[in-house]
């Protein structure tokens, strides 16, 4: 028997790559380039990096961020997954709300943020809202179309028990839509990061989209490096979040291979 | 004896002049036209005919799933107030694939509001009843088509209805599985004392699960006789060698066909 490794050779090739990328970019920074003001060569975003987290300035605004995007999803999931399964349910009134559910579905969130602005003015809400209204749609029509893709033996089955449709709903509509409102959430979550950001570039004193826009003005590129590196890692564990929750919700599944 | 069976058998469902129709777009398709008959307190019932004659129609009207164009369904009530008096089995086993053998069975008891907790025990007798036991913690994907429509058959059953449903529930697997499942069932019904109403097209299966049987006929579905098997009532796998078991059945196939020149 062979021994299993511990790291296959999709793996090993991936963190190749990756290593590879970072090489070429510490040599185009130092010798082709070489202005730190343009391009920062890796090793001295580490550097930043560690600096940002030694001298504690990025905790408060991490956290402030963080607040807001959680705030926000949470909300928009909740919100999206009621409405989707009331809407996936009761088709009359979703062909009814349907243009106006796809216009929003299709419009960036941020497009209208000044109205957000003149709305509920400055501050936490009006960040949460975006982050909100980000997320919501992906989660809704998501959700929406996992109900839809119930086979309707199954309502029926339901119904063959007399109980109410709230019963039915929760037994057997919910669960059954549970990898869609999965995915809605994957999209929710990159969407909810990015209407974040951009609203914090905006108009903000607090979090990590303020952080950057102070560092771009301020050309820090050596910060705003270390700022990118800090929201992919944001959005991979966000990711990453969600597969982990797809994986526990599914652990019925049989494995594939 | 048997004069003390037949006064136990009393009218338990009571249709008259049913008729469906279905309404489509621009079509209207009429499915059933103005059948009545009468289902007996207790008798296991077969309802037989080809393909499309509106079997699973009537069973739909008898659970109240769909509601009849015109006519009636009058069903007696029991003393004790249940609040299902009839559950149905579907065709297709319709397993949640997210719940083990034992919630899924559990699945119609949540349903109608009851708590799987306060009925444990009848949970479990049910399991052994249907030779579940062993597989109770099982998945669907991980059970095979006739596990599948025992789980089917169970989940119906623990609701304890006074009528139960079955909807060709063994028409999708192979024959010594049907068998099997089908001498099972006859047991289960001797032991339930509950009236169950069997929708089949196969002959076989009817004349040896039934006490009557209902033969249709298509377009629109018509009631063409009642025959009465009076077979008895504990039937071997032995006893579909039996005379009076062929002759039933022949007689059944006759007129079936006999419809089919109409
Ligand atoms: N929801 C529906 N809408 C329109 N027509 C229907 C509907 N359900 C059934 N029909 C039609 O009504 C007739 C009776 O259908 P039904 O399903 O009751 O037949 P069946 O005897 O159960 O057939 P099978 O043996 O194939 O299950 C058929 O012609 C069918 O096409
Ligand atoms: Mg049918």
């Amino acid at each position: 028997m062979r021994k299993k490794e511990l790291f296959g050779l999709n793996i090993k090739l991936g963190i190749l790559g990756l290593i590879a990328f970072i090489i070429l970019w510490e040599v185009i920074a130092l010798f082709v380039v070489n202005n730190p003001l343009f391009l920062t060569p890796p090793h001295q975003v580490v550097i930043s990096l560690h600096q940002l987290f030694a001298q504690g300035l990025i905790y408060e605004h991490l956290l402030a961020s963080l607040e807001e995007f959680f705030l926000g999803i949470g909300l928009a999931v909740i919100f999206g997954v009621i409405l989707g399964i009331f809407f996936g349910w009761y088709k009359k009134i979703h062909w009814f709300f349907s243009p106006l559910l796809t216009s929003f579905y299709a419009m960036p969130t941020i497009a209208i943020f000044p109205l957000i602005l003149i709305w509920i003015g400055l501050g936490f809400w009006p960040k949460v809202t975006i982050v909100f209204l980000a997320a919501f749609f992906p989660i809704l029509i998501n959700t929406i179309a996992g109900v839809r893709n119930i086979d309707h033996d199954f309502i029926r089955l339901g119904k063959s028990f007399g109980g109410s449709d709230l019963k039915i709903i929760t037994n057997i509509i919910f669960p059954a839509t549970l990898p869609f409102i999965a995915s809605g959430l994957r999209m929710a979550v990159i969407r909810g990061l990015s209407g974040m950001l951009v609203a914090e570039f905006y108009v903000s004193n607090k979090g990590i989209g303020y952080l950057i826009t102070y560092f771009g003005n301020t050309f820090q590129t050596d910060k705003l490096f270390a700022m990118v590196i800090i929201i992919i890692f944001l959005g991979l564990a966000l990711t990453l979040l969600v597969n982990f929750l797809e994986k526990r919700l599914q652990a019925w599944k049989p494995e594939k291979n | 004896m048997s004069s003390k069976n037949k006064s136990k058998k009393s009218i338990k469902i009571k249709v008259s002049d049913l008729s469906v129709s279905y309404s489509n777009d621009k079509k209207n398709l009429l499915a059933i036209n103005d059948i009545s008959f009468d289902v007996l307190k207790g008798e296991f019932l077969a309802i037989i005919g080809p393909s499309g004659c509106g079997k699973t129609t009537i069973l739909n009207c008898l659970a109240g799933l769909i509601r009849p164009t015109s006519g009636t369904i009058f069903i007696k009530n029991s003393h004790n107030t249940l609040k299902k008096q009839i559950t149905m089995v579907f065709q297709d086993a319709l397993l949640l694939p997210w719940r083990t053998v034992h919630s899924n069975i559990t699945l119609g008891l949540e349903i109608s509001g009851i708590s799987p907790k306060n009925k444990q025990n009848d949970i479990d007798k049910t399991l052994n009843l249907f030779g579940l036991g062993n597989f109770k913690n099982f998945y669907p994907h991980e059970l095979s088509g006739g596990l599948k429509q025992r789980v089917n058959l169970a989940r119906a059953y623990v609701c304890n209805p006074e009528v139960l449903l079955l909807d060709e529930p063994f028409s999708h697997l192979d024959l010594i599985t049907k068998e099997k499942l089908q001498l099972e069932l006859r047991r289960i019904f001797l032991i339930s004392k509950k009236t169950f109403i069997f929708v089949t097209h196969d002959i076989d299966e009817a004349v040896f699960l039934a006490d009557r049987i209902l033969l249709l006929s298509p377009g629109p579905g018509e009631i063409k006789t009642i025959v009465n098997t009076n077979l008895g009532k504990d039937r071997k796998v032995s006893f579909k060698k039996n005379r009076s078991f062929l002759s039933v059945k022949n007689r059944v196939r006759l007129l079936l066909a006999q419809e089919g020149t109409k």
